[in-house]
């Protein structure tokens, strides 16, 4: 059989199922094709199962808190089974939803196939029993994201080695779990088990945790571990493993020395890779770039003329709202409508406490050789903050020194992800720190913090005396 | 079989013309009426299609020289054998899905690893080519076949949207995007980029309609006693009796401006000072009035200043002028206009005014005797019964030629223009 469609969607992930409703609103139908479920790894494995967990076991926490606070006589039981099985739940309604969404714009869905492009026109699908059928495209997108890497001696198992996507779905907290890679994924996950009492100790290769994030903004996660107890080793290496009774043996070699730590789990976290192999991608001229990225330009076009690609597939920062607003981007090229720019790809880490960014920061505005001015405003001068007992962190923004266009704002602290919202829209309309600071902001909230931390950055804070300047 | 190509008439008395550029090389395949090259005659720039298809064999001169009407141009060979199944690069470029029912992949068809390596280069697909070669292999010339010259630069249409918006020329841009696609990036950074990085100036060849245009400009400053004598005409009632005339004009579907008023005052004008509608035959020692009032209007165009003429304005009717007047300025920005259109001027206008300016001092359109510049209409105080109150106003700047009439004739003459478009009524009538 010969399928016709507008529009090939390979992926259903948060870029894959966008572009299909985003093609539909524009004229265009289109078919997504995916290997396994609708919503990717964000929906199923990732964002929202992580986000679920994270809440929940941050409760756990918090109850033991409350305790310590006279709030309620015992800390809160825990069914963790239970509350895997709802996360599951949740996440499968998620996605029922999200193929009435497609399908609501007049877009369909093939689950469980493999595509493979066989011309910039033609794609075969490929079922797991062998069966094959043919799609016959004007364009097509290539949504298929991103995979965990390995390291060598560290092959995911589900079993003891585990990947994020095992970590979340396991029945029972670990007794002991060592997570190898301290960036996002690692330290959001091992964050969920140390607060449901897992002893978790973090190996990090590099020379600090989360490495690509402003040393400042870190400082209350890092004091966060060290709260609940997690035992952090950097510049360090995992080098091997060995089963010991029930428990695992893993050899790791520390600027100290080489160290046994046993534990009973597994996870390993060292990045992500793009998917992009086993597509027949480059067969038909479709370039990648040296770590298998597909080349693309602003309007998501591949270097074949009717071949799209966005999402993790395309490049760095792996988030899933970059791969909805690229999906955007290819569905309005397809529809012959202007470039828009992609505009600034916010971020949260989902750690304790959470971290949000959205611009550049005083580093990457100096190297642009701009000039630049910043503002601080810790949570401690918040009476919000204050009464909701969560006052680690601060707001802080960076802001042209002679226009006071903010350049970049985020923050580090409690709701740090949702507070971040306002600083993305400062950002992207080019607010000047006068313009956040004469918006009157309703009192007492955490999102005083950013017209607090503007006024800083002015000079004239109201709630915290302002730093001298040199 | 092989084909002699010779230069075709392109207009009335015209003997010769100027290669400007050549679409095609040797060697080239190219089909019927694939443009062949721009040949520049004394009014404009003709684009020739080939006759025949078939393959270019020798050009017959270079850019630069002139060629006469009825010598050789083109010589092809194998003009009997079709190259119509040859995809154009825009066609496989904008293959949609009907071609791709072959079932073809660019690993399945036959190509050397070269031809393989300069088809990508190009963003071909190799599927989509047929091959000449044994076996259907694709040869490097399969490649190129019909290429057209602007083919190596590749940009998506919004790409090229973005390049005519920055007035960036995508050829100035370096191409950094996938399959070395001209990207966005690469037209802002070519916007941005200092206009000559090497060297402080840039050498451009002055030629075609510019050069044509340069030459008629000497020769008429060289020639003609130029006096530019301006006035201001109000246009309050021709505002007026506009706004009347368009409910006709839309149910004529006619888009009505000011020129087809101010052709029909300016042809009732002439009429009454027949020597400006003139020209001054020097060799002679004769004074040649023409009975025909064939107005021309300046238009400019991609390709250059080009002043089509409307033959016989005097006796044309208003609607008939504003018909008119529309399908020249298109057939001029479409490059299609015939030089028929560009012959026989008798008085030319220039409309500036659109664009803006109070005053200019255009130059005579040799062997014209004069040329009228319409300028920026615009409220402006006046003085009316004593009282200043503010009017519709525009000037208007006549350039004569002294040797032929004097200033006082001029007034005179703007005296009658502006009395008429002034009490546009009159425009409507047969006579006045």
């Amino acid at each position: 059989m010969i399928i016709k469609t507008d529009v090939l969607v390979v992926g259903g992930g948060p870029g894959g199922y966008v572009a299909a409703i985003k093609l539909g609103q524009l004229g265009k139908k289109a078919l997504i094709v995916d290997s396994d479920k609708l919503g990717g790894e964000c929906l199923n494995y990732g964002c929202i199962p992580s986000k679920a967990l994270i809440g929940a076991s941050a409760e756990a926490q918090r109850s033991r808190k409350n305790v310590n606070s006279g709030f309620c006589p015992e800390p809160m039981a825990i069914d963790w089974e239970k509350v895997v099985t709802w996360k599951n739940r949740m996440t499968s309604g998620f996605a029922k939803n999200i193929a009435l969404l497609v399908q609501g714009n007049k877009g369909s869905v093939l689950l469980g196939r493999r595509a493979k492009l066989t011309s910039p026109h033609g794609a075969i699908l490929q079922t797991p029993q062998g069966a094959t059928e043919t799609v016959e495209f004007e364009h097509a997108i290539i949504a298929t994201g991103s995979e965990p890497l390995g390291i060598p001696g560290f092959a995911i198992d589900g079993d003891v080695i585990l990947g994020s996507k095992e970590a979340l779905d396991l029945p029972q907290p670990p007794q002991s779990l060592v997570v190898i890679g301290g960036g996002v994924i690692g330290l959001e996950i091992g964050t969920i088990f140390a607060k449901l009492g897992t002893k978790v100790t973090v190996v990090e290769f590099t020379d600090s945790l989360l490495p690509v994030i402003e040393k400042d903004m870190t400082v209350p996660v890092q004091k966060g571990l060290t709260k609940l107890g997690v035992d952090v080793f950097l510049s360090s290496k995992a080098k091997s493993w060995s089963k010991n009774g029930a428990l695992l043996d893993l050899t790791v070699e520390t600027p100290e020395g080489t160290r046994q730590i046993a534990c009973e789990k597994v996870l390993l976290a060292v990045g992500r890779a793009p998917r992009s192999k086993d597509m027949g991608l480059q067969d038909i001229g479709v370039e990648l770039d040296k770590r298998g990225h597909i080349r693309v330009d602003s309007e998501m076009l591949t270097s074949v003329d009717n071949i799209y690609a966005i999402g993790d597939v395309v490049g760095q920062p792996y988030l899933a709202h970059k791969a909805s607003r690229e999906a955007v981007l290819a569905a309005r090229s397809i529809a012959g409508l202007s470039i828009e720019p992609r505009g600034h790809i916010p971020w949260a880490v989902f750690t304790d406490p959470e971290i949000s960014w959205v611009g550049q920061t005083d580093a990457q505005a100096a190297a642009e050789g701009l000039a630049t001015v910043t503002g601080k405003f810790p949570f401690t001068a918040s009476g919000r903050a204050q009464a909701a007992r969560d006052t680690e962190g601060f707001c802080k923004v960076v802001a042209d020194k002679n226009t006071h266009r903010i350049l970049g704002a985020g923050f580090t602290g409690p709701h740090a992800s949702d507070l971040l919202g306002e600083a993305c829209l400062a950002v992207s309309a080019g607010l000047t720190l006068e313009q956040v600071a004469a918006a009157v902001h309703p009192h007492p909230t955490l999102s005083e913090a950013f017209p607090e931390a503007c006024e800083a950055a002015l000079g004239h804070p109201l709630h915290t005396l302002p730093v001298k300047r040199p | 079989m092989d084909f002699d190509f010779q230069l075709p008439e392109i207009g009335e008395g015209l003997v010769e013309g100027e290669i400007v550029k050549w679409f095609v090389k040797e060697g080239d395949s190219v089909k019927e009426n694939d443009p062949l090259v721009a040949v520049l005659t004394d009014k404009a720039e003709v684009e020739i299609p080939s006759p025949r298809s078939g393959i270019v064999s020798k050009l017959h001169a270079t850019p630069g020289q002139k060629v006469k009407v009825h010598s050789p141009l083109v010589s092809f060979s194998n003009v009997e054998e079709s190259f119509s199944s040859k995809p154009t690069k825009e066609a496989v470029r904008n293959a949609g899905p009907l071609q791709s029912k072959t079932a073809k992949t660019s690993s399945s068809v036959r190509a050397s690893p070269k031809v393989r390596k300069m088809a990508q280069d190009v963003g071909l697909n190799l599927a989509q080519i047929p091959g000449s070669g044994p076996e259907g292999r694709i040869l490097e010339s399969d490649l190129g076949a019909s290429r057209p010259a602007t083919a190596s630069l590749k940009a998506t249409p919004a790409v090229r949207a973005l390049a005519s918006q920055l007035g960036v020329d995508l050829a100035r841009a370096q191409a950094t995007g996938p399959g070395g696609r001209i990207v966005e990036s690469d037209v802002r950074a070519a916007a941005s980029a200092p206009k000559s990085t090497i060297s402080e100036e840039e050498r451009v060849p002055f030629v075609g309609i510019r050069r044509k245009i340069a030459e008629k400009m000497t020769l008429s400053k060289r020639t003609i006693a130029d006096v530019t004598h301006v006035d201001e005409c109000e246009m309050t009632a021709l505002l007026a009796l506009r706004e009347e005339l368009k409910p006709e004009a839309d149910r004529r579907g006619v888009k009505l401006t000011f020129l087809p008023f101010i052709i029909t005052a300016l042809a009732k004008t002439l009429r009454e000072f027949p020597n400006f509608n003139a020209s001054l035959d020097e060799a002679a020692g004769e004074l040649v009035i023409k009975r025909s009032h064939n107005i021309g209007i300046a238009v400019s165009a991609p390709q250059g200043l080009l002043v089509p003429n409307i033959k016989g304005a005097d006796a044309k009717g208003l609607w008939e002028l504003a018909a008119e007047v529309s399908t020249l300025a298109e057939q001029v920005r479409a490059n299609k206009i015939d030089v028929a259109s560009l012959q026989g001027g008798t008085f030319t206008i220039t409309n500036i005014g659109p664009l803006g300016g109070l005053y200019a001092n255009p130059i005579v359109n040799h062997p014209e005797v004069a040329i009228l510049a319409l300028m920026k209409m615009q409220k402006r105080p006046v003085v009316r019964d004593g009282q200043v109150v503010a009017r519709d106003v525009m000037n208007l700047c006549l350039t004569f030629d002294h040797r032929v009439v004097d200033g006082a004739d001029a007034a005179r003459f703007m005296n009658a223009l502006i009395l008429r478009l002034e009490n546009p009524r009159t425009l409507l009538s047969e006579t006045a």
